[in-house]
């Protein structure tokens, strides 16, 4: 039986010749094949195409960048006002807002059907706005409005809901005139004075679980637990009600920067209060409601969520009929239904942006580079010395240093986001918008003593290893964690692992992932790791997360700087807040705090034959906002 | 017969039971929720308030005890990385997909292995027998994310014939099924085969062959019919491949299923719907071996089982 | 049919002999299925460090993307082209040969220990243990590996080990099953009760009765479990609970390749192709083996 088994099979025969054939060739050990020679006219060319976008890259980004600084920039204004004697403030403060952007509508006949944007996932499928975290708000963005918006060209604060904000000497209380004759979708009635109140209580309530709890704890003065009675009262004493249209926010602490918390930025979306009373917590989740310029259809949980773009709207109505987000992991299925015209825009790797723009597609990026990318030297928790382990190597500030010189940016940028808008050097969290809204709080001689400092030297690097006391090298873990914002950073993870390995190091890469470091970090376990983060980011907020033991889940501690953060939290004038912050920042640069890498514009490829014209900031989470702003081609 | 039913469910019931046991340890040494679920500023106090809301605080046996009393009474738990949204609901909800999904990728692979199986068993040791084999293991030899991912370049992107994603309507069900379902072909070829030349070396067909009833009419008809039961009696088996199988493929194709539900809840930590979910494969997959052998128990009284 | 058109005296008397030809050749297929094997997966394993160019984990960012050799820009210096950070295709294949084999081989050793001490226990005792065995099989295969495998990952965090375990929990129930099965049926024949009449300790029926007689059960099934092993570890890899990078599991390579299928082409299909091969000879040697030694053995 088993020596017929093998007869007469040409057909399989051959077959395996072929594999095998395949094979051979593949291992080099046979001429090439003539037959291959129609694919190899090709694939070189393609690679020449890109080398050539590459090196255009660094040119492009400087000239845009020096383009975008004098755009419009936000300076605030001492304007001294006369106010109501009953209320005990002397001065006010008032940043003048820039107005929201309003665009013309177009003929319902002209507008796009619908544009689908394509994404990797939805990462809160759901309506709650209060239940879930900033980073779960893509979706959310479309149909809710702020008191204070972002403009999607400047990054500035646009009046939204509010029209006028000022602040009081104190840096506490913040009165907000509001917009009028704003309708609620679904018919709750206009929008007032009671939605603010409203939407800051919801924060704080016991159902909720927003993006910096703790910090909406600390404004409305509750604590974690309290119950709805309780919050009731403290959001009746904070949002003091003038009139339907003006309100005075009291907050529980010093922020003369609360124009990010009560907006877009860190997310203070407003809800309204009549659909509350209507619907109650269990049916807030049953859709989303909103003013904004689209309004909710549906929800297919992992599949997609549906809207509708409003007839009339203060602000925009869209160039579209429906705005659709697809949730579809798969990188290379995001691609094909681009290619497919499924979707209009499509969130795509940066790696193989030639293969689209060959194929007549175009790549849109935010206008700032607002995925901010570093690396962290963990176990640095100098106010906890009993938490340090002693042989980590990376409390030495020279390993630190040196490690930062190891790294070769501009071949990693240039090998892994070919064609990214990217910015180097970029120091850790202290960025261009905030440069913009703070003036002087960027040093600038960071970038002077940059090459000095941190450029580029493996043999300088080798030279501080050797000055440590690690000539030799050390073992210390790398960690890869593929759930980031810029998932190229797994690539980037092991670009660095060789070039630590070129300088004597002995990393060993491991995937562990951001909660998993979160956890580690707050019970101060994690040692002689590093490990990359990506993510949007804003002075003041990050300097309390990351830099300061009252963070929790800081990264790197210093006496020094939590004495800096404990004086700006009772400081109210804006150039000594400035000045405080920019001390913390000359701190951690000279001492190397964090590896800083870049920052990358997020962007997203768009099809040319249905969308002209897309503008987004690119620092807001969820990176994709401002969509109801797309210009589309006319139909 | 009914004893052996009885006996049957009673063993059902046992493996379920111990099922929820391994998943639920499972599930809680797969990280802590709240280091997903909090954002990345919350305090001691606020993981130790959390804790308690979530009702993790308890010792494991007592969260197990209270787990499966809900399970009972019909509660698998609230999600966590979708606020509000009932276990039972979500998993019910993207339960229609992944039928749909594998009932058809079924169909696919019965109408590629059954001829197929035919086939090689009639050219037993030919090279058609070979090149068969080889074209049912293709679905098998190559990582089905792949197989997914060519899938989509041929179809979609270059014939434009199939949307690449989605789930609208049938035109979007035939690749990922046809992916799910050739990854199967191969386990239901040989098994089709085999019982294929058995049918082929009994008395009956020869006595077929002896009356002159044509050739292909023995096969299609006669032998199909009795070699076909073979595979069905996998079918269990088959439908517990899909049910692994669309984890990958459901997120290849972004179809929105059961399969990439626990992806997702897996990727949150959202354990309540990680283990329901498994335990729901769990629960289809018995439940249909259970089925298929009650069922053949009862067509073919030949078959004695005992306990 | 076919082997009747055969026996037909053919007028074509040349092409009949070719055919004859073919066919001797093609009775020596499991040796070109072998030699695949030895060229693709044994060789390299074996020889990784003295057959491979260069380190499979060190490569240079600047020589990202180098196409093979034989295509214009490529280079004999890396004969299948580089990968996205520089690292030499080839090597990368040869080492995941060893990474594969090295899987394959511990997780289907401790797999199949664990299943066929279990089968052995459960058809032999019987009652009680059969009963517990066969629950734990039915519940191991009520769960899906691959959830399976992302809920330990998820814990232990992805590495080899974590690998190995997943696949050595996933392949014992199928040596289980099949040895129950197996030793069942012997039992009920008479050389195994007529050993128990000559006093033969239980140690001795199972080691010299049992075992040898499905010794050839459990090499067919471990042949085929080979394809299982690699392909689980790619679909592990793809949902990012693999073997970790920088690591050149063949797996992971085609899972982290496949964003540049269409520019660079080379990175996922070199390693795509090996585990096409690997998987497609080792199930026809299995099936070959199945065939051969065991021909009853029909249902693996």
């Amino acid at each position: 039986m088993g020596s017929k088994l093998f007869g007469k099979s040409r057909f399989v025969l051959s077959l395996f010749l072929i594999l095998s054939l395949a094979l051979v060739v593949g291992c080099g050990s046979a001429a090439p094949e003539v037959v291959e020679t129609e694919v190899i006219k090709e694939v070189p060319l393609e690679v020449e195409v890109e080398k050539q976008v590459i090196r255009e890259v660094p040119v492009e980004v400087e000239r845009e960048v020096v383009r975008e600084v004098p755009v419009e920039v936000t300076v605030e204004k001492e304007i001294i006002k006369e106010i109501p004697s009953e209320r005990v403030v002397e001065r006010v403060v008032i940043p003048t807002p820039i107005p929201a952007q309003v665009m013309e509508a177009r003929v319902a006949s002209e507008r796009l059907d619908k544009v689908a944007v394509a994404v990797g996932g939805i990462s809160w499928d759901s309506n709650y706005t209060y239940k879930v975290n900033i980073g779960g708000f893509l979706d959310k963005w479309p149909v809710y409005e702020y008191l204070v918006g972002v403009d999607n060209a400047t990054g500035g604060y646009t009046g939204e809901l509010a029209t006028e904000w000022s602040i009081a000497e104190n840096g506490k209380d913040w009165t907000f005139k509001l917009r009028e004759d704003i309708p609620w979708q679904d018919g709750y009635g206009n929008f007032s004075a009671e939605d603010v109140r409203h939407s800051m209580w919801l924060l704080v309530q016991p159902t909720a679980a927003p993006s910096g709890a703790s910090t909406w704890r600390k404004i409305m003065g509750t604590s974690r637990g309290d119950d709805e009675a309780t919050t009731l009262a403290r959001a009746e004493e904070v949002v003091e009600i003038i009139d339907d249209h003006e309100v005075v926010i009291h907050l529980g602490i010093v922020l003369p920067e609360a124009l990010f918390n009560l907006g877009k930025r860190r997310n203070m979306p407003i809800e309204s209060k009549a659909r509350w009373d209507a619907v109650g917590d269990e049916g807030m989740g049953e859709k989303m409601v909103g003013t904004g310029p689209l309004q909710f259809v549906e929800r297919v949980e992992g599949s997609h969520v549906l809207y509708d773009a409003v007839d009339e709207h203060w602000r925009v109505v869209p160039d579209y009929h429906q705005l659709e987000f697809r949730a579809i992991a798969e990188s290379q299925t995001r691609l094909a239904s681009l290619l497919t015209e499924q979707v209009h825009l499509a969130v795509i790797e940066r790696a193989i942006r030639d293969e689209v723009t060959s194929r007549g597609f175009e790549f849109v990026s935010g206008v700032f580079p607002g995925i901010q990318h570093h690396w962290t030297f963990y176990g640095n928790y100098h106010t906890e010395p009993e938490t340090l382990d002693p042989t980590n190597p990376m409390l030495i500030k020279e390993v630190r240093q040196a490690m930062a010189k190891a790294v070769n940016r501009e071949a990693i940028v240039e090998a892994l986001l070919p064609g990214a808008k990217v910015q180097i050097p970029s120091f850790v969290k202290f960025t261009e918008l905030d440069g913009q809204n703070w003036p002087g709080l960027i040093n600038p001689e960071w970038s002077e003593r940059w090459d000095a400092m941190y450029g580029y030297d493996p043999d300088a690097a080798r030279e501080l290893l050797a000055a440590a006391g690690y000539a030799d090298g050390f073992e210390f873990t790398l960690a890869l964690d593929s759930n980031s914002a810029l998932p190229e950073i797994i690539d980037i993870g092991q670009a660095l692992a060789l070039d630590f390995e070129n300088i004597g190091l002995k990393p060993t890469l491991a995937n562990i992932e951001a909660s998993k470091i979160r956890s580690q970090r707050r019970a101060r376990e994690i040692h002689n790791t590093l490990a990359g983060s990506a993510g949007y980011s804003y002075t003041v907020y990050h300097l309390e997360t990351l830099f300061c033991t009252c963070g929790s889940v800081h990264t790197f501690a210093d006496p020094f700087i939590d004495q800096k953060i404990d004086e700006l939290h009772v400081t109210v004038d804006a150039t000594q807040r400035i000045n405080i912050m920019r001390e913390i920042g000359d701190f951690c640069y000279d001492n190397f705090c964090a590896l800083p890498m870049f920052d990358v514009a997020p962007d997203i490829a768009v099809n040319p034959a249905y969308i002209e014209s897309y503008v987004f900031p690119g620092f807001i989470s969820g990176f994709y906002t401002h969509l109801e702003y797309i210009e589309t081609v006319p139909q | 017969m009914q004893r052996y039913i009885v006996v049957r469910l009673f063993h059902a019931l046992l493996a379920l039971f111990a099922m929820s046991i391994i998943v639920f340890s499972l599930a809680r040494i797969s990280g802590n929720p709240m280091d997903v679920l909090l954002p990345e500023d919350a305090t001691e106090q606020d993981f130790i308030i959390a804790t308690e809301q979530w009702g993790l605080d308890k010792p494991l046996h007592i969260q197990y005890l209270v787990y499966v009393g809900n399970v009972l009474r019909g509660d698998f738990g609230t999600s966590i990385k979708w606020p509000g949204r009932s276990t039972r609901d979500l998993i019910l909800a993207r339960l229609p997909a992944t039928l749909e999904l594998s009932a058809l990728a079924l169909v696919v692979a019965g109408l590629l292995a059954l001829p197929l199986g035919v086939l090689v068993a009639v050219k037993k040791d030919t090279g058609i027998d070979y090149a068969g084999k080889v074209v049912a293991l293709l679905g098998q030899a190559a990582p089905s994310f792949w197989v997914g991912i060519v899938l989509i370049w041929i179809f979609a992107v270059t014939l434009e014939w199939l949307p690449a994603s989605g789930r609208e309507g049938l035109t979007s069900l035939i690749l990922p099924a046809f992916a799910l379902g050739w990854f199967q072909v191969a386990a239901v070829m040989r098994l089709t085969r085999s019982s294929m030349l058995e049918v082929l070396d009994s008395e009956y067909v020869k006595l077929a062959r002896i009356k002159g009833i044509p050739n292909w009419k023995v096969i299609w008809k006669h032998c199909l019919r009795n070699a076909a039961i073979a595979p069905l009696t996998y079918f269990g088996f088959i439908l517990g491949g899909f049910l692994t199988g669309s984890v990958v493929i459901e997120t290849v194709f972004a179809w929105p299923g059961v399969g990439l539900l626990a992806i997702d809840a897996l990727r949150a930590r959202d354990f309540q719907v990680v283990q329901s979910v498994v335990l729901f494969f769990g629960v289809v997959y018995i439940a249909s071996n259970l089925l298929v052998d009650i069922l053949y128990a009862y067509l073919d009284p030949r078959i004695r089982y005992t306990g | 049919m076919a082997n009747q058109a055969g026996a037909i005296p053919s007028p074509i008397g040349a092409a009949a002999d070719r055919v004859r030809r073919v066919g001797r050749w093609a009775r020596q297929f499991p040796l070109v299925t072998i030699v695949i094997l030895f060229f693709v997966l044994i060789i390299p394993a074996l020889f990784a460090d003295q057959v491979a160019p260069h380190e499979p984990t060190k490569g240079n960012i600047l020589d990202r993307l180098q196409p093979p050799a034989w295509m214009e820009g490529g280079s004999w210096e890396h004969p299948l082209g580089t990968d996205k950070l520089g690292r030499d295709m080839l090597s990368r294949i040869i080492h995941g040969a060893r990474i594969s084999l090295t899987i394959a081989a511990i997780s289907i050793v401790c797999g199949g220990i664990v299943g066929t001490t279990l089968g052995l226990v459960a058809g032999y005792w019987g009652g009680l243990w059969d009963h517990i065995i066969m629950r734990l099989v039915d519940i191991k295969i009520s769960i899906p590996s691959i959830l399976l495998a992302l809920i330990l990952a998820a814990a232990l965090g992805p590495s080899y080990f974590t690998v190995i375990i997943v696949v050595a929990l996933t392949l014992w129930t199928r040596y289980a099953r099949l040895v129950r099965g197996e030793v069942l049926s012997l039992r009920a024949q008479d050389f195994i009760s007529r050993a128990q009449v000559a006093g033969a300790g239980t140690p001795r029926i199972i080691m010299r009765h049992l075992l040898p007689n499905v010794v050839n059960t459990i090499i067919v099934l471990a042949t085929l479990e080979v394809g299982v092993v690699i392909i689980l570890e790619a679909s592990l890899s793809f949902l990012g609970a693999g073997i970790p990078p920088p690591n050149p599991a063949w797996g992971l390579m085609v899972a982290d390749g496949r964003a540049l299928v269409i520019n660079a082409w080379w990175v996922s299909f070199f390693p795509g192709i090996a585990i096409l091969l690997t998987v497609l000879s080792m199930n026809l040697l299995g099936d070959w083996l199945r065939d051969k030694l065991d021909p009853k053995l029909r249902n693996v």
